[in-house]
């Protein structure tokens, strides 16, 4: 569908009003994920729509909110500890020589690595190329060729970790050409250890909770180069 | 002093980016009452707005290195998090006609109540401020409070009962008992009209060549 600039400025206001909803809400999540005019416009209703809350009286969350939240996001269970608990596990089954090997790599301060996963379709013709390189602590995502998608739908990447639930590495693009992002520092330890990176269908915007709610529509293995 | 709120915010929020969780706290303890304020004026529930609440942190948890200048101050991007989560959840809840204890659709007596008492207080500057104007707060939004002020009391009803309730056109129009295509151009002339405003005025987050 196309619209003229001032349809543009239109919806993206009532978008950010909130007036704008249902199938039309979600096309114009489509246009705000495809182009960069509808975003910009989008991002200044925000900027100016969102001083109505500033005379709104502070409410203080009740103690369990924050807890729950720690909870989500596996603040009381940091990284750290699920490579200790891996690392027990490795002693036993090792012989020692390739248990201290394992055991120098894992200690390095941050992992060095570049990290790569091609998805592709049944035809093998590549869809999106993925390389993390894990000293920068960036990732490269090249669209090659995306999958047609709803419209009220966003393909989301995951890091399948060894052990744990799967963790978000964010939206990838919908339109052909390479991006670059910094990989949050929380994610760099599982990007390092991690075999499988998959691509879930969720909502537009991506996931509410966290973990995956769609299915999962593709899994590529993750290899060092 | 050298560090002006968002500066001090948006360094919480790089260092939340970078997977610091002393800071993820930091920033959770600076800006979730105000969050939460957003979250229970549209939802109406305790509950549901900390459910609102949660949800938004767990994404700014996961989303802090997506943050950007063009996005505005630290606080707007939030509060942009928490309001499009607490607009999802209530055409979720109003879809599925499990609306709890309380009709979604209704004007809350705290809401004049709210309302009034701003006025009142803008009454007191000698202002003559509307019931939205009066509701914006800081020297930041003066702005936005001036422009709000020239739309009429209906149009900064109608605009106000969208942002703050998350109400659709076919809610406002059953909410205010209006027929819906008088309800439609209205606010269509509000936004627009505010835009016109904004823009002859110049807004502050914006930097465009000419503005004053």
């Amino acid at each position: 569908m196309r619209y003229d600039p001032a349809q543009v400025e239109y919806l993206a206001a009532e978008y950010v009003l909130g007036t704008l909803h249902g199938p039309a809400r979600r096309r114009f999540d489509r246009l705000i994920t495809d182009r960069a005019d509808v975003r910009f416009t989008v991002w200044r209703w925000e900027r100016h729509l969102n001083g109505f809350a500033s005379g709104l009286e502070p409410r203080k969350p009740p103690q369990h909110v924050w807890k729950n939240i720690r909870d989500r996001v596996n603040l009381s269970q940091p990284a750290k500890t699920a490579l200790l608990r891996q690392w027990r596990g490795l002693w036993l089954a090792l012989p020692t020589a390739v248990a201290a090997a394992w055991l120098a790599v894992a200690l390095l301060p941050v992992p060095t690595a570049e990290r790569m996963a091609i998805f592709a379709d049944q035809n093998a013709e590549a869809l999106w190329v993925i390389s993390a390189d894990l000293d920068k602590g960036l990732m490269q995502t090249e669209a090659v060729n995306v999958p047609a998608l709803a419209s009220d739908s966003s393909y989301e990447l995951w890091i399948l970790p060894a052990e744990g639930p799967p963790l978000s590495l964010g939206l990838l693009p919908l339109s052909a050409g390479s991006v670059e992002t910094p990989i949050p520092a929380q994610l760099l330890m599982a990007l390092a250890g991690a075999g499988r990176l998959a691509i879930s269908l969720e909502p537009a915007g991506g996931s509410p909770t966290g973990l995956p709610t769609g299915p999962v529509v593709y899994v590529a293995s993750l290899v060092t180069i | 002093m050298t560090d002006t709120p968002d500066e001090k915010l948006r360094q919480l929020l790089r260092a939340t980016a970078r997977g610091e969780a002393n800071a993820f706290k930091t920033l959770y303890d600076a800006t979730s009452p105000r969050l939460l304020a957003v979250a229970q004026t549209m939802m109406r529930d305790s509950g549901l707005a900390e459910d609102v609440l949660q949800d938004a942190f767990v994404q700014v948890w996961h989303r802090a290195g997506e943050f950007h200048a063009d996005r505005g101050s630290v606080l707007t991007w939030l509060t942009t998090i928490v309001r499009y989560r607490a607009i999802d959840l209530l055409r979720k809840l109003r879809r599925d006609g499990s609306s709890g204890n309380r009709p979604l659709i209704d004007v809350d007596p705290d809401d004049i109540d709210y309302l009034q008492q701003r006025n009142a207080e803008g009454a007191d500057d000698g202002t003559q401020a509307g019931p939205l104007a009066c509701a914006i707060a800081g020297e930041e939004n003066s702005r936005l409070r001036n422009c709000i002020d020239r739309l009429s009391n209906n149009q900064q009803q109608s605009v106000a009962l969208a942002f703050f309730r998350g109400f659709t056109h076919q809610e406002l129009a059953d909410c205010l008992a209006e027929p819906l295509g008088t309800i439609k151009s209205r606010l269509r002339r509000s936004l627009l009209r505010l835009k016109d405003c904004l823009e002859t005025l110049g807004n502050g987050n914006e930097i465009r060549p000419g503005a004053s």
